[in-house]
């Protein structure tokens, strides 16, 4: 095709934006500032659930200074007072009741910081206070209705052959419980954003984010504006890994709120404390196992009951749901799968995306179970797993027939090959005999859907565009964000490799809503595959133009192909081409039934494990953790490695270091010194490795990869401490605390 | 946001002055060293002093003097990493460097000193977060409310000593030197902590900690054992400092404890000595089975209360296993 | 009180400062909001992260913890000044090649703190390293590429030759 030996896919090109980052010159939004520009805050509510009975504005505060927004405000400019986003049920700023601590009532702008922060401790908020429910157990139970008739946001159904007919072809019949508990995303840069918003000009925002079309569609409705009225830019933005996702449509809203009222603009940063005690975290969850078996280790069926708690509103919880749901019965063969699963509503802050989205939570309690179906049927967990593998041509729980190669025995022997895992079981049996510190070995398999769900990408229907400049560089023009995943780097490399012109020559576009097309959020591992493979039919339709018009042979070199664009735009003008999303042929989803192909492709992965626990103090540690994976092609390997390193890590932080310890209804520790992410002291060696299997409707032949990493750590370590202590346990995060009082009678007598 | 509140901030450059300034100013002024502890309690409004003196620029303050035979000053401004890398500390007194490389980080090592983490503010769940946070359950015992929420019928505060150093000192028997304006005194590490989380110190507003007076070591050794979660920035749950002096000579081969001390820190508003595990290893061979019966009495005594991460019943439990570590760690160090 | 300035001369990034700003401010603000440099990002503002970073005559504190009043007379510096012009020092020219910033926020901080450690030990272990650097939290990476990016940028600067870190050629190869 091209005569360039540029051929970056499969290279670590280097990161597009490192320089930058690594000078202090990238503008993260506080870096930002405009002429006049002032500062506002949130004033939250207190308590779970009241009627808000008054508030006043107290103190020595001199409150005519002071620009102040409530409810009122978003009726008297004939706004909806609502996130738009799934069900529209959560508000800007709560009027009349409260159905969460921390909700926001009041907002409050001050050109001075520092009397703004006093202004805030001086406003009273009085309430007739609700009976709450805070847990999703009493949500469950319905102790009290708090939302819509059954405190139900959403359920779905999955039903594969007939699981109740299933059970007396069993040989053995296995139960389980299983918990997961919140997770706070902690992206060091703490959420925030500026906007400006004035009845002339509509409002435009810059803010940290991942999904700007996401708060472009929200403040059109807050606003009651056409949406050419709404201008939203992400500016560099520091970590998300979802909490970034819908979140920042609520600050948005809030500072332009205060911008139109004031007319100036406002820049709202959370401190870390509110953001932490006020924004979305992981969805806890409880799932629910009955699984049959023959005796030599066939499922026959699985019934499965997941639960997730959304929190007070319904935000993002259905899509959540939907794939926990999809990935609650793994890469396994089974001819009966029923998945009944909910999300339910309680009286905390709505909990959102987090990397992995309901997956992690279904997985951990799958690869938690197996193990334990296995120890019944008297396999071990390797052998009971490979009797079940599904193999090409075989259907997931959905009915969605595998058609790509898929080998997760060889993944598996792999993994053990690189972990010496079988030789580790033996000797970590006997050392442990003698030994206070007790080791062990564990892993997870588990697959991971890359895109939207279902008929999810074809709704979204992205578009990617690619316009060529008189430089003859191609710049990308995309909505989807940066977030240090490596965005920038991957589209310009999969550009180069299309173009055949080198990565530099590609400039990636700042998402603004003003001058990029709609590529959809950046979310669920689809940003390389699905609108990666955009840009790829965006820059080759470019070309394609380039040589419809004569001004390029098929065989250019890229100064040839940097002067036909000049050329191009001097005779024709801009020149601009978009790609739109088409599934792949054969994809076909059934919403009502939630049967058919839930996704374009799947990651493949084996995780081990290796931990030792103290018999004495009762510390778990992880000492090695080796990740294999097939993510299909690998695009950029420093930065794909990257991927897995940071997720295994917040994996590791979500088994074993990361509890949110709440207070009715509110997070208690709140802060970095009380909930703990690992350190650099904490995080063992973490040992990456790919296979490469290219998928065919993939840029370059990759699939998704961003939140696999979140799935394996849990399962793969829990697996392990049972393996080295005997003692099985159902819940993460794992803390000491449950191991001493789960570890005690085993263990007693051993001294040392 | 996290403002600082307003104050005024003065930097003597002798002790005199610095006790005068607090003199005429009176109980609205605070010392300040590295300002780690006092300047996020201030951004979270937990303290609000009018005036600030800092004691970073006063001479006398920055020394380390002194020897293990004579014993060491170590003056109250010192940083902690001067410490954690200090020489003779090392040498002498490996304890203390031990307890202080332990201490949260090491760019708060280098900015923290050894006066501010003997005097490190008590912590609490309830105390240690931000003024909406604290306001939202209408405040606390030790900060604008009325409630100690971690024992609600109390009368006192139960926040929590969370320094790795002050359980050493008491240990080792350190004093320490105050300065007024109405003169000096030496305090014993031991006596210099009251049980009680508001007031939590024998030190009066108007005395500044000048330095600290290590023991000679005549053949006494000590060690330190913190529990955390992770391997950095935590304040300690629970710390152990043990020390022993054995009787010169031996009696069937086995040298005899003549002195012996626990003391547990992390647990309650003052440091807590184990009496009881002292009387068990006084007198005795240094061997496991007193070992076992002093860490016995150090889990019989430990009774910490739910206002810091983990669950209490578990750091009750480790109460026996740091006793045992910290001990043990003396008995192979021969 | 409110309106009163203080006003400080120091050494910033090389060169001499003057600034004046209220009183009761941090480094971090004075540096952000009165000196306009933005390379110094927060975290936490209380000392939990470590993200606020700077050197003061070559110590790493953390600037949201240090009143901008001390630091007069102080040699003073923040990310803005560990490039030598155009020239990127060792350290940055690793961090962004190999994989240690991903977001980059806490990278600053990270990145003056490796700077420290090179100079009191040009030739740390992976151990040193991981405690010299257990200040900082990083979300992101899992720590692994920064631990690498400071081995290559001490390799460098001994004048040594390094291999990049396996990463690059993972399964790969």
């Amino acid at each position: 095709m091209s005569a360039s030996p540029n051929h970056p896919i499969g290279k670590s090109v280097p990161r597009k934006e490192g320089r930058k980052k690594v000078t202090g010159q990238a503008l993260y939004v506080d870096d930002i500032s405009f002429a006049e520009m002032i500062y506002g805050v949130t004033v939250r509510s207190s308590v779970p659930r009241g009627r808000i009975t008054n508030i006043s504005f107290a103190g020595d505060t001199p409150w005519d200074e002071f620009t102040i927004v409530t409810a009122k405000d978003i009726r008297d400019i004939g706004g909806e007072n609502y996130v738009a986003l799934i069900l529209n049920d959560q508000p800007y700023l709560a009027d009349e009741v409260v159905n969460h601590a921390e909700e926001a009532i009041v907002l409050l702008a001050h050109p001075n910081k520092y009397l703004l922060e006093e202004a805030r401790r001086n406003v009273r908020i009085e309430y007739e206070e609700l009976p709450a429910i805070l847990t999703l157990e009493d949500s469950v139970d319905k102790k009290e209705i708090i939302w819509g008739e059954d405190n139900v946001f959403k359920t779905f159904l999955v039903d594969k052959g007939n699981v109740d007919e299933a059970w007396t072809n069993a040989d053995l019949i296995v139960e389980g419980e299983y918990f997961t508990g919140a997770q706070e995303q902690l992206y060091i840069e703490n959420n925030g954003v500026i906007a400006i918003a004035n009845e002339h000009d509509g409002v435009t925002v810059w803010g940290s984010m991942q999904c700007p079309y996401y708060v472009h569609k929200a403040l059109i409705k807050l606003f009651a504006l056409p949406e050419d009225k709404v201008r939203v830019i992400q500016t560099e933005t520091g970590g998300g890994f979802g909490g970034k996702e819908e979140y920042p449509s609520i600050i948005a809203g809030h500072a332009a709120l205060l911008s139109l009222k004031c007319g100036k603009p406002v820049k709202i940063i959370y401190d870390r404390a509110e953001d932490m005690v006020a924004t979305t975290k992981r969805h806890p969850s409880r799932t629910r196992h009955k699984t049959a078996v023959t005796k030599d280790g066939k499922l026959v069926a699985m019934d499965i009951e997941f639960v997730i708690d959304g929190g007070a509103y319904c935000t993002l919880s259905p899509v959540v749901l939907s794939r926990g749901t999809i990935h609650a019965a793994g890469p396994y063969f089974s001819p009966n799968v029923r998945i009944r699963s909910s999300a339910v509503a309680t009286n905390i802050p709505p909990h959102g995306a987090f990397r992995g989205f309901g997956a992690p939570q279904g997985i951990f309690a799958l690869e938690r179970h197996l193990d334990k179906v296995a120890k019944a049927v008297g396999l071990t967990p390797d052998e009971f797993r490979r009797r079940n593998f599904i193999q090409q041509g075989e259907t997931t729980a959905t009915s969605q027939i595998i058609r790509e190669k898929v080998d997760m025995a060889g993944l598996l022997d792999r993994a053990f090959e690189l972990t010496g895992y079988h030789e580790k079981r033996q000797r970590f049996a006997k050392e442990n005999e003698q030994s206070r510190v007790k080791k062990g070995i564990g892993f997870a398999t588990f697959m991971h859907g890359a895109g939207f769900t279902g008929s999810g990408e074809v709704y979204l229907a992205s578009v990617v565009g690619a316009e060529a400049t008189s430089e003859g560089r191609v710049k990308i023009l995309a909505a989807s964000t940066e977030i240090g995943q490596g965005t920038n780097t991957i589209f310009a490399q999969i550009a180069s490799e299309a173009l055949g012109v080198d990565s530099d020559l590609i400039e990636v576009a700042q998402p603004d809503t003003a001058n990029v097309p709609n590529s959809g959020p950046t979310v669920a591992s689809r940003t390389c595959m699905v609108v990666g493979k955009l840009v790829e039919s965006a820059v080759l339709a470019l070309k394609q133009t380039l040589v419809g018009s004569g001004l390029l042979r098929e065989d250019y070199s890229q100064s040839e192909f940097q002067e036909a664009c000049r050329t191009h735009i001097e005779k024709f003008g801009p020149l601009k081409t978009f790609s739109t999303y088409q599934a792949p042929p054969n994809i076909h989803w059934n919403d009502e039934k939630y049967q058919g192909d839930a996704y374009g492709a799947y990651a493949w992965a084996v995780y081990v494990a290796e931990v030792s626990v103290d018999s004495l103090t009762y510390e778990a540690q992880v000492e090695d953790f080796v990740a294999l994976q097939e993510v299909g092609r690998v695009i950029n390997p420093v930065l794909a490695t990257g991927q897995i390193e940071g997720g295994v890590a917040q994996g590791i932080g979500f088994t074993l270091f990361e509890n949110v310890v709440w207070q009715n209804g509110r997070m208690a520790n709140n802060q970095m010194t009380n909930y703990i992410m690992p350190t650099p002291a904490d995080i063992p060696p973490i040992r990456v490795y790919f296979e490469e299997n290219p998928y065919a409707y993939g840029p370059g032949g990759a699939k998704g990869i961003g939140e696999l990493p979140m799935d394996g750590p849990a399962p793969a370590i829990l697996n392990a401490i049972e393996n080295a202590t005997g003692v099985s346990f159902d819940h993460v995060p794992l803390m000491p605390e449950a191991i001493m009082e789960n570890l005690t009678n085993v263990l007693h007598g051993i001294t040392l | 946001m996290m403002r600082l509140p307003k104050f005024e901030y003065r930097v003597p450059r002798t002790i005199a002055e610095a006790v005068k300034i607090v003199g005429d100013v009176g109980p609205t002024a605070q010392f300040v060293a590295g300002g780690t502890d006092l300047y996020p309690n201030m951004k979270r409004r937990q303290q609000t002093p009018r005036t600030v003196i800092s004691v970073m620029r006063v001479p006398e303050l920055n020394q380390i003097t002194g020897d293990g035979k004579s014993g060491v000053r170590i003056g109250a401004s010192v940083t902690l990493t001067d410490i954690v890398e200090h020489p003779l500390i090392n040498r002498d007194y490996p304890v203390i460097a031990y307890a202080a490389r332990t201490i949260s980080t090491p760019i708060l090592r280098n900015m923290g000193t050894i006066g501010g983490n003997l005097l490190l503010d008590t912590r609490c769940n309830y105390y240690d977060q931000n003024y909406e946070w604290r306001k939202g359950i209408n405040f606390c015992l030790k900060k604008d409310g009325d409630v100690c929420w971690v024992a609600p019928g109390s009368s006192k505060c139960w926040a929590v000593q969370s320094s790795d150093l002050v359980p050493v000192m008491v240990a080792i028997g350190a004093k320490f030197r105050l300065a007024s304006t109405l003169g000096e005194r030496m305090i014993d590490a031991a006596g210099f902590y009251n049980d009680d989380g508001i007031d939590y110190l024998k030190k009066r507003p108007d005395e500044l900690l000048v330095d600290i007076h290590l023991p000679p070591t005549n053949g006494w050794r000590a060690s330190y054992q913190k529990l955390r979660r992770r391997g950095a920035f935590d304040f300690p749950v629970l710390g152990v400092a043990a020390y022993i002096k054995f009787e010169n000579g031996r009696a069937n081969g086995e040298r005899t404890v003549r002195d012996a001390k626990i003391v547990l820190g992390g647990i309650a508003p003052s440091p807590i000595q184990i009496a009881e595990a002292s009387a068990a290893l006084i007198g005795h061979a240094f061997d496991d089975e007193y070992i076992q019966a002093a860490a016995e009495a150090a889990y019989v005594k430990a009774r910490p209360l739910d206002n810091t991460d983990f669950v209490m019943n578990w750091r009750k439990q480790m109460a026996r296993q740091y006793t045992l570590r910290a001990l043990r760690a003396l008995a192979v160090s021969d | 009180m409110g309106k009163q300035k203080a006003h400080i001369q120091f050494v910033l990034n090389g060169e001499t400062a003057e600034v004046a700003f209220a009183p009761h401010k941090t480094l971090l603000e004075v540096l952000r909001e009165d000196l306009g440099l933005m390379g110094t990002k927060h975290g936490c503002e209380l000392g939990e992260c470590g993200t606020c970073t700077v050197l003061v005559n070559g110590r790493s504190i953390l600037s949201c913890l240090m009143l901008g009043l001390d630091a007069e007379g102080q040699d003073v510096k923040s990310i803005e000044g560990m490039a030598n012009g155009s020239q990127l020092h060792p350290l940055q020219e690793t961090f962004a090649d190999t994989g240690a910033a991903q977001c980059g926020y806490c990278s600053p901080g990270f990145l003056l703190v490796a700077e420290e450690l090179l100079k009191k030990n040009p030739n740390p272990n992976r151990e040193t390293i991981k405690e010299a650097l257990s200040g900082n939290l990083c979300r992101c990476t899992g720590y692994i590429k920064i631990y690498e990016a400071v081995e290559l940028a001490a390799a460098r600067m001994r004048g040594e030759e390094m291999e990049l870190p396996r990463a690059s050629v993972y399964g790969l190869e």
